[in-house]
């Protein structure tokens, strides 16, 4: 092999050129504490790298979504909060409320006492945080409002989910109908009970409280072959007034009037006798039981002693009349109230007087009505039928009770979610820091690996310089001379 | 023998011995000389004179001052020094390409992207925050900007790179010319019989650097001229050469040529096929990739946001963005040739049109098909009730709805799905179970009873249909309403619903089949049918998490009221017909009270009668897409991006104006951000059109492949380097100048040359002797 000095030459420089690079790429290791600053330096890592990040981005985005949804849980949780702490002086209220030894003056501080209570939870269900209204819904600036004197929710009862995992979401409140008129609709049950009419074997759809209203329409005696229905037999006839003077309703022979002409007496159902001369053409006779018939006893039969069977139909409103449904006399029947469409299914068979009854939808009152309810009856106390004051009150409390349990579920619902974000965060937390690590061995210089290899290079570098040097140094030339 | 004869062998002696001395020099003084092969004074034993019958030497003389070249080895070094140029452009234009892609730490456009889906899910915590809104817009424009700054910065690199080929043939052609010139003058030395070392050593160094810039090959001629050969062309030929330029072929791309003809020259190896690659290959790839990025993007990113909703809600007017490429000249063209940025397939577009009063809402489906034209589109919405369309004469598209109401293209479920008729309705109505296309026969009749009248005799003929025998629920439904009185036929999902005019119990339609029984293949029921107090007013409420769309048929199971007979059940079935769920909806059911399907949607009901008898059903839409057509993207209408390139892209500019326009939501709520969840799940969303990944994985996949890329191009030219070393060694072997050989050649000829001079003064000496016997 011939070696000549650019061979010699060659080597040399190319052993100080590779330990030359190490020495750089080590430099620049050190001085920007990155492993590689072009992906072509380690492909693998750089792909790696990147995928850790996405990741990580990803994460830090579930990160602060998961902070800010439990701060907005926690809001609602804190307003709801507040929410049973009023209820709970409702309940007291409405204990208190039923104490038979209360005077009006009594009654009147407890109703101004709800009606300052009911204002704040307005407040309350108004309740905005820097965004919107925790319990709009998805319709966060929309809030309660009074509508026609009632408090309306405006808002939806869709939630906002946010997502906080992969497969993951959380939801940041619960809706306004979730807190404030969560229903769990039982019988219905009616607080009179005059009428004789009963809960239907039907599901309602009527919430709150709807005043049943049953209405007298007519009045048919015996026969009722004579003008206007009479008898003709008896010759008794309904008088003018009968379709709203009565109050008597049943199919023929749920009621009878009992005649005795000669001695001028007349009773309803073998009630009173009442004594007329036989002129009236509208006598008003009762049986004590709260039935009344309006008749016309001018053309009686001379002599006629007998009973009169009667037939007096009726019919069923839930809207003060204004929507009528006939009387079947059947296990349900359904009353629809023309403006809601809601419905009230009424058992029919036992109705035997026109009344208004009070039908309670049990579960199904709202809080806004339930305080408002309880106010209004303290205030109306004395218009409230004696027999259902205490069962009207006690209503009154069951249905803020049943609502202070919505708040409460509501309040723990909220609670177990800040618990589910607390734990998410915490996870979110731990797996990005430990991606971070990832991605810090992908891509940070390991300094005290560097610097020993960095020492290294430099020794090669300057072992392969002096060899160099001292090699340029010795030739024949330098021999000859 | 002549002593003359001893002056000649000592003088040649000392001839061989100088000429040996001088090329010793020209060899230590060209021993770095690029090109340069040492020379070799070969030495003959001079023709011997016969005296006497005896024969006698007569010294040395030079035979040849040899150039000592392996043309095997420096034909390989030259073609491998053409490799190492090529991979040495390579691999520094790649490192370029790298820093501009990777960006700052190998993370510029995935970090961007990443930003993008953090803002979006910090919005989706409270979708009515403007800031937020704002922060999304902004980074997904930066996004944008930085996609359109790096394929602008790309084509730069690709110019230079056609600027640097330009540069580089220049430098070839003028190699080429001195190639020739050396050329010329080696084949009139060599005709002259004169060894032209030094001319071939310069055309050898050129030769050199010629092969640093194209795939070269030389043939050598007798006359000592070589002919020089770029990727198979001649371009020096004896003493002509011939210029190389950069042109462009019919496509646009560059290519090389030999000026005047017309064939280019293969890219091989060399600096020029380097930046080729580098300009019309590696780039291009990128280029392509991030216009398949951002078009990706943009149509993800457009197909969910066209289908959601701004923060105030639906649409009183809204205007496409794309135009045909010809304007509204082209709208008469079909989508497919039109020249939109989105294709537009087969599909349906769901449109919701919404009073504003009453929040009503009517949900249509329209039919859209590539082969539709913008016009053809335009009128199927005029055709819509309450909306009109009109194309303006640049050629966007503008859908307006009438006054008092809005539209949206959100694929939120309709609430309250065949408002009249058909199902529990206050109003007596029956509906037709079987399906379209259904055969009649020319003067069949029907009879209905409305409202407890006579019966009227409806009878179907063929000029009522296109085909009759295969007539349609709409054509049945005109038919009926053209001849009935008191009752109105409507086509619901495909089906004919005749419902009486009248509301209340007072209603009732009775169907009874007449001659030509096309009841047999309409399938009215023929029970009497009357109306109700109460609707059973079907309500729908969620948001559809099913993976595809579907349409769900809800049918009464018997006759009864609901939430008051026992057993009373509604089944759900899907479009392929399969029962998904039963609703009990009788006694016990309290009317209004929410009953889950499934995936996310609820249904409850009022209180009215249903009918299995008289075929109670109704059909609900639900969407997990709500434009399969691609037709909303494609216009630009109510889009995110614009523009389908990473040349173009860029946030709508009018969203960046008013962050308020982000359709966030699908009810419209200002705290709904459904949409954001929608557009926050494409960061998990593997595309079919960048290949089955994610947006994030595609530009982990771009960037670690340019790594890899560049990587390789390292090795490679590592590797190539050292085998240009080595055949560098090996022709230094051969060809390179060992001071130490050169040395001792010269202490050597020096010597000869110095016994030369001694024997030349001993023949003098003895010629004296002789002299002195003569004196």
């Amino acid at each position: 092999m011939r070696v000549t000095q650019q061979i010699l030459f060659d080597q040399a420089l190319t052993g100080v050129r590779r330990h030359s690079e190490a020495v750089l790429l080590q430099q620049q290791q050190i001085a920007s504490g990155r492993r590689w600053l072009h992906p072509s330096e380690d492909p693998t890592a750089a792909a790696q790298s990147l995928t850790a990040r996405a990741r990580r981005n990803a994460l830090e985005g579930y990160t602060n979504a998961v902070m800010a949804v439990r701060d907005r849980v926690l809001a609602g949780a804190d307003a709801l909060q507040q929410l049973s702490g009023l209820l709970a002086e409702v309940k007291e209220a409405a204990v208190a409320s039923q104490n038979t030894t209360l005077t009006d003056a009594d009654r009147a501080v407890i109703a101004e006492q709800l009606d300052g209570i009911l204002t704040q939870v307005v407040e309350i269900a108004n309740h905005r945080d820097g965004f919107g209204y925790l319990f709009g819904g998805t319709s966060t600036e929309t809030p309660y409002a009074f509508v026609q004197g009632k408090i309306t929710y405006q808002g939806d009862d869709a939630l906002q989910k946010v997502p906080i995992g992969d497969a993951l979401q959380l939801a940041t409140t619960v809706s306004g109908p979730q807190v404030f008129s969560r229903a769990a609709r039982k019988a219905s049950e009616f607080f009179g009970g005059i009428t004789g009419a009963k809960p239907g074997t039907g599901t309602d759809s009527a919430l709150n409280r709807s005043k049943l209203s049953v209405l007298h329409e007519s009045t048919t005696y015996g026969d009722g072959t004579l003008l206007g229905g009479g008898d003709s037999a008896s010759g008794l006839r309904p008088a003018a007034s009968s379709p709203n003077g009565d109050t008597v309703i049943g199919p023929p022979g749920a009621h009878s009037i009992q005649i005795d002409e000669p001695s001028k007496t007349i009773s309803l159902n073998g009630g009173p006798a009442v004594p007329f001369i036989g002129s009236e053409t509208d006598l008003s006779v009762a049986d004590g039981k709260g039935g009344i018939v309006r008749v016309n006893v001018s053309s009686l039969t001379s002599g006629f002693v007998g009973t009169v069977s009667i037939e007096a139909t009726g019919s069923l409103s839930t809207d003060g009349g204004a929507t009528r449904t006939t009387i079947g006399y059947s296990t349900n029947q359904i009353v629809v109230h023309g403006e809601t469409k809601k419905i009230t299914n009424i058992n029919s068979t036992g109705i035997r007087y026109a009344g208004t009854e009070v039908v309670d939808h049990v579960g199904t009152t709202n809080l806004f009505e339930a305080i408002a309810g309880l106010r209004d009856d303290l205030r109306g106390y004395g218009e409230i039928p004696v027999a259902e004051r205490q069962t009207t009150l006690r209503s009154r409390q069951r249905e803020v009770e049943r609502n202070l349990e919505n708040v409460l579920v509501a309040i723990s619902d909220l609670g177990a979610r800040a618990k589910v974000a607390e734990s998410a965060h915490e996870r979110l937390t731990t797996v990005r820091d430990q991606i971070s690590g990832v991605i810090s061995n992908l891509e940070d210089t390991d300094l005290a690996e560097v610097v020993v290899n960095y020492n290294q290079s430099q020794l090669a570098l300057q072992l392969a310089q002096a060899a160099g040097s001292r090699l340029m140094q010795t030739n024949f030339l330098a021999f000859l001379q | 023998m002549s002593l003359s004869i001893g002056f000649d062998t000592g003088l040649k002696s000392l001839l061989t011995a100088q000429a040996a001395l001088q090329t010793i020099g020209n060899n230590i003084a060209n021993a770095n000389t690029p090109g340069f092969a040492r020379q070799q004074v070969i030495l003959g034993e001079a023709a011997p004179v016969t005296i006497a019958g005896l024969s006698f030497g007569t010294g040395v003389q030079v035979s040849e001052v040899r150039r000592m070249v392996d043309e095997a080895v420096e034909a390989r070094l030259q073609s491998h020094r053409a490799v190492l140029s090529r991979l040495r452009v390579e691999r520094a234009g790649m490192r370029q390409l790298e820093t501009m892609v990777s960006g700052a730490g190998g993370t510029g456009l995935s970090s961007l992207l990443g930003k993008v889906f953090s803002s979006l899910s910090t919005l989706a915590t409270h979708p009515e925050d403007k800031v937020g809104r704002t922060d999304v817009l902004a980074n997904a424009n930066t996004l944008a900007g930085t996609l359109r700054e790096l394929q602008s910065q790309l084509r730069g690199f690709r110019r230079d790179a056609m600027i640097d080929v330009e540069l580089r043939l220049a430098e070839a052609n003028s190699i080429s010319t001195q190639i020739a010139e050396l050329n010329s003058q080696i084949s009139t030395l060599k005709a002259k019989g004169v060894q032209a070392h030094g001319l071939a050593d310069r055309r050898q160094a050129l030769l050199n650097d010629l092969a640093q810039i194209l795939d070269v090959t030389t043939i050598a001629d007798a006359n000592g001229s070589l002919r020089v050969l770029a990727a198979g062309r001649t371009i020096v030929s004896g003493k002509s050469h011939f210029d190389l330029e950069l042109k462009q072929d019919s496509k646009g791309a560059p290519e090389i040529r030999v000026k005047g003809s017309s064939g280019a020259l293969a890219a091989g190896q060399g600096a020029v096929a380097g930046l080729l690659k580098l300009g019309e290959s590696t780039t291009p790839v990128i280029q392509k990739q991030l216009d398949s990025f951002a078009k990706s993007m943009a149509l993800a990113f457009n197909r969910i946001h066209s289908t959601g909703m701004p923060q105030d809600g639906g649409f009183q007017s809204l205007q496409a963005f794309n135009t045909p490429e010809q304007g509204a000249a082209a709208a008469a063209l079909p989508f497919s040739a039109a020249g939109f940025p989105f294709d537009v397939v087969q599909g349906k577009l769901f449109v919701n049109v919404q009073n504003s009063a009453t929040g009503e809402l009517s949900k249509f489906a329209v039919d859209v098909s590539p082969s539709d034209s913008l016009q053809q589109f335009a009128n199927k919405i005029e055709a819509l009730p309450h909306l009109s369309a009109s194309i303006d004469s640049a050629g966007h598209l503008r859908i307006t709805a009438a006054s008092g109401y809005r539209f949206d293209f959100s694929p939120r479920i309709d609430p309250n799905p065949g408002a009249t008729g058909g199902f529990g309705s206050t109003y007596a109505g029956v509906s037709s179970t079987g399906s379209e296309p259904y055969a009649v026969t020319d003067g069949s009749s029907l009879s209905v009873a409305v409202d407890g009248g006579s019966p009227q005799m409806i009878t179907f003929s063929s000029g009522q249909f296109a085909d009759i025998s295969k007539a349609t629920a709409e054509e049945i439904a005109a038919a009926i309403n053209s001849q009935v009185t008191g009752a109105t036929a409507r086509v619901d999902h495909g089906r004919v619903v005749i419902a009486s005019n009248t509301e209340g119990i007072l209603s009732s339609i009775q169907i009874a089949d007449g001659s030509g029984a096309p009841n047999a293949v309409l399938g009215f029921s023929t029970t009497l049918d009357t109306g109700t107090k109460v609707g059973a007013s079907p309500t729908l409420s969620g948001s559809y998490t099913g993976a595809a769309n579907d349409q769900w048929t809800f049918k009464a199971d018997s006759d009864g009221t609901i939430g008051v007979t026992e057993g009373l059940t509604v089944g759900v079935y899907d479009a392929a017909g399969n029962r998904i769920a039963t609703l009990e909806v009788g006694e016990g059911y309290s009317a209004g009270t929410k009953l889950l399907i499934k995936d996310g949607i609820s249904v409850s009901f009022d209180a009215g009668e249903i009918s299995a008898t008289a075929g109670d059903a109704f059909d609900a839409d639900v969407l997990a897409q709500s434009d399969t057509s691609d037709v909303l993207s494609a216009l630009g209408m109510n889009a995110f991006f614009v523009g389908s390139s990473a040349t173009d892209i860029e946030v709508r500019p009018d969203l960046l104006a008013d962050p308020t326009l982000l359709a966030g939501s699908l009810s419209g709520a200002a705290g709904d951000g459904a949409n954001l969840t929608r557009l926050l799940a494409l960061q998990d969303l593997e595309m079919s059109e960048i290949g089955g990944s994610t947006l994030s994985e595609s530009l982990t996949e771009m960037v670690s492949n340019l790594g890899f890329d560049g990587r390789r191009a390292g090795d490679l030219e590592k590797a190539q380097e050292s085998l240009v070393a080595d055949l560098s060694r090996q022709r230094e072997e051969v060809s390179g100048v060992s001071m130490e050989e050169e040395m001792a050649n010269l202490v050597r000829f020096q010597q000869a040359f110095d016994a030369a001079g001694r024997y030349i003064r001993v023949v003098q000496d003895a010629t004296a002797s002789l002299l002195d016997l003569i004196r």
